[in-house]
């Protein structure tokens, strides 16, 4: 009777076992469903949000390429009106603002600029052969004024290096007399060159390549050359030669790389503190937004 | 008895192998992938096409040009013959040579509220209207004021700045080198 019974509660018994394994599959159907259904939302989300940022990041390089980057105040009222423009257009539609401000002290680049005469002042002693700038890849301005200079063949000489160690060169040279012309003269690194020469003063926009002649009271001539971005490999070393014989002029040059001691700290490629608040993610970062070309 | 016991302990364990093994099975034969219908995965593939197709054209510059080349009369649409802009291209290749239809929509700021314009023209055809399984995408383009005009087939730039030009339909919304920002809006179905 016993053995009868034991029979039935094996099978019953059997039967519930097959009964939690076949509720098992559906079961764990279901939380796979439920797990994937919320993955892929998340995955959108970000998705967005970072189609967003980057939109956000073009349009503060476009905004950033007009400006002029070492100047502080005009570029946090550029982007206030960024800013304030993306939220209006944006805000209204997606919810997605964003505020944006420099981040002064997480900025990078150097500003080195002199008037009158071109040796180095700072650092030590006034060395008329000196590196401006090493290692440079980012240059957002390079240029010189020359106004008067010492007489020689070449007087005053700009030294720019490549990657490979190629030079280009700018020289000067002036004959002896007091109202001899001053030439400029480029040398690309394959031996070539490009000259441009005034009896008055020359403006060199060395980033661009533009030599601009005055001469008396008739408007200034330009001629274009060959720029050393065009002809060199980043990173570039920048040196000047005899600096003592420029007597008047200015130069600038703002840039990020290794300066000597004596350079001024300036806004080459601003750090951005960037705050986005979106309908599914809001966080601040900073972001390092280098100019668009 | 004790002969009878070590069998049932056999069976049971017999028959636990078999549950086991036949749940492994079971589970290998079915697909546990979440459930999803024909249309949503279709929304989906456009959403991520149609979000492409934005940051490629984006990160190119192409967009910039299709907005600054919009004007009345110069619909931006991949339909056209051509030749096309760059953008105008790559509607072509992933939507309109896919049978796909869209709608696209440039809205800015003009200082009071949010203007959208439809700059692709109206679809043609009996499917005119985004139907509720339509995929948006969008981004935005920043204009500044030296940012030139573009115009044409190609929409190639001309040495006019969107500033000096009096007829270019976005207004300037900033006193900064700002012009102004332009949200892009991508409806595909």
């Amino acid at each position: 009777m016993v053995a009868d019974d034991r029979g039935q509660v094996l099978l019953i018994g059997g039967l519930a076992v097959a009964i939690v394994f076949l509720t098992a599959i559906p079961l764990s159907n279901s939380l796979v469903v439920s797990e994937s259904a919320s993955t892929s939302d998340t995955v959108a989300d970000i998705d967005r949000a970072a189609e967003r940022e980057a939109s956000v990041e073009r349009g503060l390089a476009r905004v950033l390429a007009s400006v002029d980057t070492t100047n502080t105040t005009a570029v946090n009222n550029s982007l206030q009106n960024f800013t304030r423009t993306y939220a209006n257009v944006s805000g209204q539609q997606d919810g997605v603002y964003v505020n944006a401000t420099v981040n002064v002290d997480e900025s990078r680049g150097g500003v080195v600029n002199g008037t009158d005469d071109f040796r180095k002042y700072s650092g030590g002693g006034n060395q008329q052969n000196w590196d401006l700038v090493s290692d440079t890849e980012t240059i957002s301005e390079f240029s010189m004024w020359l106004n008067q200079t010492n007489s020689g063949n070449p007087t005053f000489e700009v030294i720019v290096s490549g990657s490979s160690g190629d030079e280009w060169r700018v020289e000067l040279s002036r004959g002896t007399g007091s109202n001899s012309p001053k030439t400029v003269e480029i040398i690309q690194p394959d031996g070539s060159t490009e000259t441009c020469t005034s009896t008055g003063d020359i403006r060199l926009d060395l980033k661009s390549g533009t030599c601009t002649m005055y001469t008396g009271t008739g408007s200034p001539t330009t001629v274009e050359f060959t720029s050393f971005s065009e002809s060199l490999s980043e990173p570039y070393d920048i040196r000047f030669e005899r600096s003592n014989n420029v007597n008047l002029g200015r130069y600038r040059l703002a840039a990020v790389g290794d300066f000597d001691s004596g350079s001024l700290s300036a806004v080459v490629v601003p750090a951005v503190k960037l705050q986005y608040v979106g309908p599914d993610t809001s966080y601040t970062r900073t972001i390092l937004v280098e100019e668009e070309s | 008895m004790v002969g009878r016991g070590q069998a049932y302990t056999l069976e049971g364990v017999l028959a636990a192998i078999l549950v086991v093994t036949a749940t492994v099975y079971g589970l290998q034969a079915i697909d546990t992938r979440a459930w999803e219908d024909e249309t949503q995965a279709d929304t989906q593939a456009l959403q991520s096409r149609a979000s492409d197709v934005l940051s490629l054209a984006g990160n190119s510059g192409a967009l910039r040009d299709a907005v600054t080349c919009y004007q009345q009369g110069r619909t931006i649409n991949g339909d056209r013959a051509e030749p096309r802009s760059t953008f105008e291209n790559m509607l072509n290749t992933s939507f309109d040579s896919q049978a796909n239809q869209y709608n696209l929509y440039f809205s800015y700021y003009n200082g009071t509220d949010t203007e959208e314009r439809l700059v692709s023209g109206n679809p043609e055809g009996s499917n005119t209207r985004a139907p509720s399984t339509a995929a948006t995408a969008s981004t935005t383009v920043t204009l500044t004021d030296s940012t030139n005009r573009t115009t044409g087939d190609r929409c190639g730039e001309i040495p006019v700045t969107v500033s000096d030009d009096p007829s270019f339909y976005i207004e300037e919304n900033a006193d900064s080198s700002l012009y102004n920002v332009v949200e892009v809006r991508l409806v595909v179905w």
